[in-house]
């Protein structure tokens, strides 16, 4: 009797964790993409991932605050065919520049990428080779949280 | 000097299977001598990692170009600190001081027992030494430290400047601290398994080293949390990434132990748990190393690939498949010796921690690795933002704090009906009083998450003291002690518990820091002139000159600015950026003015010819209780394993044991 009540307890609690970890997991889904792959304009939000295409600012830090935004081009990896043209506000990692590899989110709009403010990333592409290891890099890219309450 | 070090490495994992082996063969009828052999050895991996360790020192300091590690990591202009800690800024370098620390604990393991535990001791060493024939095959065959370069150049490439930081020097030998002293309770856990010896000896042998690990784990997180927060210039300290993921989550389930082996220790309860969590811990550990090494999750982080990540995979699942048939061939000698009477009792509530706890990690984890299961399922790599995870925390982390005050109240066993209430009263009254101040303190009900942490902060506080109180006063009455020395004794006595509760303090003020912060900072973008203002969250800023300047290795902009509240001067800022000359690199000069209850936080982020200063500030409050947290659970930890004055004639086999029930719950 004791041990079907536990059971009962056990399973009860752990319904109640899969549904809150599934109903949180519901609003909050990104997908990866290519710039060729930004198919959906329904509002579906990716996390683009390319290379900054040459002639990317130099002041892009102070354009990201400027009025209309700092607009840049990301390209496919493997395929420089493959672009889209990205309009971002917020923080600019200190390490963005023309041929950086980085992670953008947001969502498409009239055929430009909109991104979410503060949500650009760098990463270090394995060319340079000073690729500092592990958790000393990391947070270098990490996107700005939005501070809201949940 | 590549040659020596090399040499150390591989006469290190010579010695380290030798260990295993005689460590093995001790066990065996007649065979006892080999123990002696086996433990020797592990000094000797010991000493020869150190040296190990040595050479990749020396070579940092003297600058010898023709190891790749130095020359990519150092430079001969580089301060000689940051020559040290570039030891830990490549993924070799990392790897070797994970090896040496295993090799040091494993020497501390075996010095502390030379003469107990004797028969746990060989399993013991073969587990250590184990783990460390992996790591020494890894440097030796995979990754070496000590490659060298065909051309060497004349000079270094040096440090990221983001990582010529303090707090960069002692986090991640801190964050290792704690992954590799959780291998030692693991150890001691296989090694009862095998034996056989189930009682509570092994998890009393292993205490202190739990609450060390978990203590440098926890404080390796939020060392990495303050360097974020004030090297990156994004305003924030957490940002559920896969890498703070890595080491939150065995931190998670080492808190989850350390409160179920009370259950053990007390009820003889929860022993096949307490056997998973322990391995899950360390299982985790080498997850966190994998996830960080691996590149698996490479699209969101820049991990140089790499080729460890398979050697990991395979480590984890030896361990994990290897542990469990342990225990699976043991559930016969782990059955419980009680079952739970009360669903309101201290061993239900550790329980239901417990739940939440290892919830929570299994959340983070579900959430850390859904890029690579959603691409193994649906072919589209899809990640979860950061909503979830704090849609997630959210009410898993309030109850764990209603829990942290609850708990220690409740009396073993079962709790009767009057004693809950005779005991409650006080905390209930406290937070109902508190409620009606937070509401007009934070303004309103529109922050509902943030007013029920601090409501429920003042509840379980409430909830400690008046334990601190009740046991004061029992003192104060029994033993005709003063109030204070009533006060001293408690935790001289006890130290163990009311450790515990001074971690629960650095607990609540944890949570009422990261609720503050995360749901009342303001933020806004400003530009402005020589003598121009602007208002953030109430804060006048005033442009009071921008300044250029530059030395042989960087230029810098900077800017004075002053910040007012109510017409007067509360802080003068001077934030800058850098831009090294070698890397063209940039680097964020943030300026914090801090105060108890408020970080003004401010980013230059560009000065044009014409002086107009582009700023971004952040009004962050109670940031500081999360750094103050830090220092009380340290304090805690440290009442709580602080070792209690050996009675006079110390018996030997049975001191722990009796020194343990004078320690109490």
């Amino acid at each position: 009797m004791r041990r079907a009540r536990f059971a009962i307890a056990l399973s009860l609690a752990a319904v109640l964790g899969g549904w809150l970890v599934w109903t949180s997991i519901g609003g909050s889904l990104e997908t990866y993409s290519s710039p060729a792959g930004l198919q959906r304009t329904d509002g579906t939000t990716y996390r683009l991932n390319g290379l900054v295409a040459a002639g990317a600012p130099v002041d892009a830090a102070e354009r990201a605050q400027g009025p209309d935004g700092l607009r840049f081009t990301v390209v496919d990896k493997k395929d420089a065919e493959s672009r889209v043209t990205v309009v971002y506000r917020g923080s600019v990692p200190d390490t963005f520049q023309s041929g950086r590899e980085v992670v953008v989110t947001g969502h498409m709009r009239d055929g430009v990428f909109e991104a979410r403010r503060g949500s650009l990333v760098t990463l270090c592409p394995s060319k340079f080779k000073a690729k500092p290891g592990e958790e000393q890099q990391h947070p270098a890219n990490v996107p700005k949280t939005p501070v809201t309450p949940t | 000097m590549s040659l020596l070090g090399r040499a150390a490495l591989l006469l290190a994992f010579a010695a380290a299977i030798f260990a295993v082996a005689a460590a093995l063969w001790s066990r065996r009828p007649g065979q006892r001598r080999w123990q002696e052999s086996a433990e020797r050895a592990v000094y000797g991996v010991f000493g020869l990692m150190s040296l190990g360790m040595g050479v990749m020192w020396a070579g940092l300091l003297s600058g010898a170009f023709e190891l790749r590690n130095v020359a990519d990591y150092s430079s001969t202009t580089l301060a000689w600190p940051f020559r040290i800690s570039a030891l830990w800024g490549s993924q070799a370098g990392s790897l070797l001081l994970w090896a040496w620390m295993l090799s040091l604990f494993a020497a501390i393991a075996v010095f502390t027992n030379r003469r107990r535990n004797r028969e746990l001791m060989p399993i013991v060493v073969a587990v250590l030494m184990g783990i460390a024939v992996f790591f020494t095959s890894v440097l030796s065959f995979v990754t070496s430290p000590f490659e060298t370069l065909a051309v060497v150049p004349a000079e270094g490439r040096g440090l990221n400047p983001l990582l010529q930081n303090g707090y960069m020097m002692i986090h991640p030998p801190m964050l290792y601290v704690g992954y590799v002293g959780l291998a030692v309770p693991f150890a001691f856990a296989i090694a009862a398994l095998w034996t056989r010896r189930l009682d509570t000896q092994w998890i009393q042998s292993v205490r202190r080293w739990t609450i060390v690990a978990w203590l440098f784990l926890g404080l390796g997180i939020l060392l990495g949390g303050r360097w974020a927060y004030e090297e990156l210039g994004w305003g924030g300290y957490w940002a559920w990434d896969p890498v703070e993921n890595a080491a939150f989550m065995p931190w998670l389930v080492a808190t989850a132990f350390l409160h179920s082996v009370m259950v053990q220790e007390r009820r003889g309860m929860l022993k096949v748990w307490n056997m998973v969590l322990v391995v899950l811990t360390f299982s985790l550990c080498l997850f966190g190393t994998f996830l960080t090494r691996s590149g698996v999750l490479s699209s969101v982080h820049a991990f140089g690939e790499s080729t460890l990540g398979p050697y990991f995979l395979g480590m984890i699942v030896a361990i994990l498949a290897g542990s469990l048939a342990l225990i699976i061939s043991r559930l016969p000698d782990l059955r419980s010796q009680n079952s739970l009477e009360s669903y309101i009792s201290r061993e239900a509530v550790f329980l239901y921690n417990n739940l939440l706890l290892v919830g929570l990690a299994f959340a983070v984890f579900w959430g850390t690795i859904f890029p690579i299961l959603s691409e193994a399922v649906r072919g589209e790599r899809i990640t979860v933002g950061v909503g979830f995870f704090d849609q997630v925390t959210l009410p898993i982390g309030l109850a764990l704090l209603v829990l942290t005050g609850v708990g220690p109240m409740i009396s073993w066993r079962k709790a009767s009906g009057a004693q809950l209430r005779r005991r409650f009263v006080g905390p209930l009254i406290a937070a109902a009083v508190a409620v009606p101040l937070v509401l007009v303190i934070t303004g309103g009900a529109g922050h509902w998450a943030a007013n029920a942490v601090f409501v429920i902060g003042v509840f379980t506080l409430a909830c400690i003291v008046s334990e601190l109180w009740r046991g004061t006063r029992v003192r104060h009455q029994l033993g005709g002690v003063s109030w204070p020395g009533a006060f001293l004794q408690l935790f001289a006595r006890n130290r163990r518990r009311y450790g515990g509760y001074v971690v629960h303090i650095g607990v609540v003020v944890l949570m009422v820091g990261i609720a503050g912060s995360k749901s009342f900072a303001s933020e806004g973008d400003l530009a402005l002139r020589d003598g121009q203002r602007g208002e953030v969250a109430g804060y006048t800023i005033v442009n009071e000159g921008g300044s250029r300047g530059s030395d042989e290795h960087k230029m810098t902009v900077a800017v004075r600015l002053g910040v007012f509240k109510d017409g007067e001067r509360v802080a003068t800022l001077d934030p800058a950026v850098n831009l090294y000359r070698v890397s063209q690199q940039r680097s964020t000069e943030v300026a914090i003015a801090s105060k108890w209850d408020r970080d003004i936080y401010v980013v230059l982020v560009g000065l044009t010819e014409s002086r107009l200063a582009r700023i971004a500030v952040f009004v962050n409050p109670l940031v500081g209780w999360l750094w103050a947290a830090g220092l009380i659970i340290a304090l805690g930890a440290l009442i709580a394993v602080w070792p209690a004055p050996r009675p006079a004639l110390a018996p030997v086999p049975g001191a722990a044991r009796s020194g343990a029930a004078a320690r109490g719950d």
